[in-house]
C-alpha cells in the first residue's frame, strides 16, 4: 500500500487541510500524523485514536503515531 | 503471605538448595534482584554471586539499581564487560539477536562460574515467560542455565509479591529489556543507536515518566506510553519533545496505540519466533 494513497485518503477522512499525514522511518513504517495543537490534545489517548490508527494500519502502515510538534 | 504464595516459596527455595551455589545473571530487573536475595537467604553469601554484564545494551539506571541493590542487601556482586555488539551476527539485529547476546553473557558466566567453583547459573526467567518469543533461552539451554522461578512455576505476580515481602525496592519496577529491543530487526545495533535511545529514556525518566519506550526510527523518535501516563506527557510535551530531541532525535511522535509489551515482536511472521517453552 503506497503512503501517497494513506495520506490522501486519510486527509480526507480527518479534520480538514490541517492535518497531515507522512510516512515516515526507514521503510516508510510509520504514520506521521500531524495535527494542530487543540486536536492534538483532543486526539490521544481516545477511542478517536485508537480507530484512527486501525484505519491506518489497514492501510499498511506498521504503526500510527502522531507528531508532538503540532502543525501550525 | 498468602498460603499459595507460601507454597511457590517454598519450591523456590527447594530448586535454589539443588542449585548448590550459584552465579546469578544479574540485570538490575525485577526478576533478577529477587532472584538472587533469593539464593543469599537460602544458600548464604559464600555460595552466590550476582554477576551484571555491562554493555551499551544496558541501561545505566538498571546497572545502578543492581548495584545499590547488591549493597543494600549485601549480596556478593561482580560486573563484567560483556561484548555483544562486537559480535556481527548481533549487530546485524536479526529477530533471534538475543541469542547471540545470550550466547556471550552466558559463555562469560558458565567460564567463570568453573573458574570459582560456583556449581550452576541461574537466570530469572519466569513462568510468564512461557510462551513469548525468546530465542536467548536456547543459549542458556546449551550452557545449562537454570530457571529456579520457571522450576518452581513463579509468574511475574508472585515475584513482584515476594519482591515486596522482602522490602526489595524493585517489587513495582516496570519491566526494564535491553536499548536493543528499541531497535526494529533488521536495522544495525551501533553504540550510537543505543546511546540515542538511553538519552531519549533517561530524558522522560527525569520527567517522572515510568512505563514507556523511545522506539528508535533513525531520526524518528516513536514514543509508546502507558495510557495512565498521557495525560501528564500532553501537560509536558514541550520538555518531552526537548529532552527527545538533545537525545539525538529530529522528530518526536507518539505512538496512538500506547505502549505494548512485546511490540517489537509483533511484526514477526510466526516462523522465525522461538517460544520460551519449546514450540515454535
Amino acid at each position: 500500500v503506497s503512503a501517497r494513497r494513506g495520506r490522501s485518503r486519510e486527509r480526507d477522512d480527518l479534520a480538514g487541510p490541517e492535518v497531515r499525514v507522512e510516512a515516515l522511518g526507514p521503510d516508510g513504517e510509520i504514520a506521521g500524523v500531524r495535527v494542530p495543537l487543540p486536536a492534538l490534545e483532543r486526539l490521544v489517548g481516545t477511542a478517536e485514536a485508537a480507530n484512527l490508527a486501525g484505519r491506518l494500519r489497514e492501510l499498511g502502515f506498521r504503526h500510527v503515531a502522531v507528531d508532538l510538534d503540532p502543525a501550525p | 503471605m498468602d498460603a499459595d504464595l507460601a507454597i511457590k516459596r517454598a519450591r523456590l527455595d527447594a530448586v535454589l538448595r539443588d542449585c548448590g551455589s550459584v552465579i546469578v545473571g544479574y540485570s538490575g530487573g525485577v526478576d533478577s534482584v529477587l532472584l538472587a536475595r533469593a539464593a543469599l537467604e537460602v544458600l548464604g553469601a559464600d555460595r552466590v554471586l550476582a554477576v551484571t554484564g555491562k554493555s551499551a545494551s544496558l541501561p545505566s539506571w538498571m546497572e545502578s539499581t543492581a548495584r545499590d541493590v547488591a549493597e543494600t542487601f549485601g549480596i556478593p556482586w561482580l560486573e563484567i564487560d560483556t561484548d555483544e555488539l562486537s559480535d556481527r551476527r548481533y549487530a546485524a539485529n536479526p529477530s533471534n539477536r538475543c541469542y547471540y547476546c545470550k550466547t556471550e553473557l552466558w559463555g562469560r558466566l558458565t567460564a567463570l562460574a568453573a573458574e570459582r567453583g560456583f556449581r550452576t547459573v541461574v537466570d530469572g526467567s519466569n513462568a510468564d515467560d512461557v510462551g513469548d518469543h525468546r530465542p536467548g533461552a536456547a543459549a542458556a539451554a546449551e550452557r545449562r542455565v537454570r530457571s529456579p522461578f520457571l522450576e518452581a512455576r513463579l509468574g511475574k505476580e508472585d515475584i513482584r509479591s515476594l519482591s515486596r515481602e522482602l522490602g526489595l525496592p524493585t517489587w513495582n519496577q516496570p519491566a526494564a529489556p535491553c536499548l536493543a529491543s528499541r531497535i526494529p530487526y533488521g536495522i544495525e545495533v551501533t553504540s550510537d543507536r543505543l546511546r540515542q535511545v538511553e538519552r531519549a529514556e533517561l530524558s522522560l525518566r527525569a520527567l517522572g515518566f515510568r512505563e514507556f519506550r523511545v522506539r528508535h526510527h533513525e531520526r524518528v523518535a516513536r514514543l509508546e506510553i502507558h495510557p495512565a501516563e498521557i495525560p501528564r506527557l500532553l501537560e509536558r510535551r514541550p520538555e518531552v519533545v526537548e529532552g527527545v530531541r538533545r537525545g539525538g532525535f529530529e522528530r518526536v511522535l507518539l505512538d496512538l496505540e500506547g505502549y505494548r509489551r512485546g511490540s517489537l515482536n509483533a511484526s514477526l511472521p510466526p516462523s522465525q519466533l522461538v517460544r520460551l517453552g519449546g514450540d515454535a
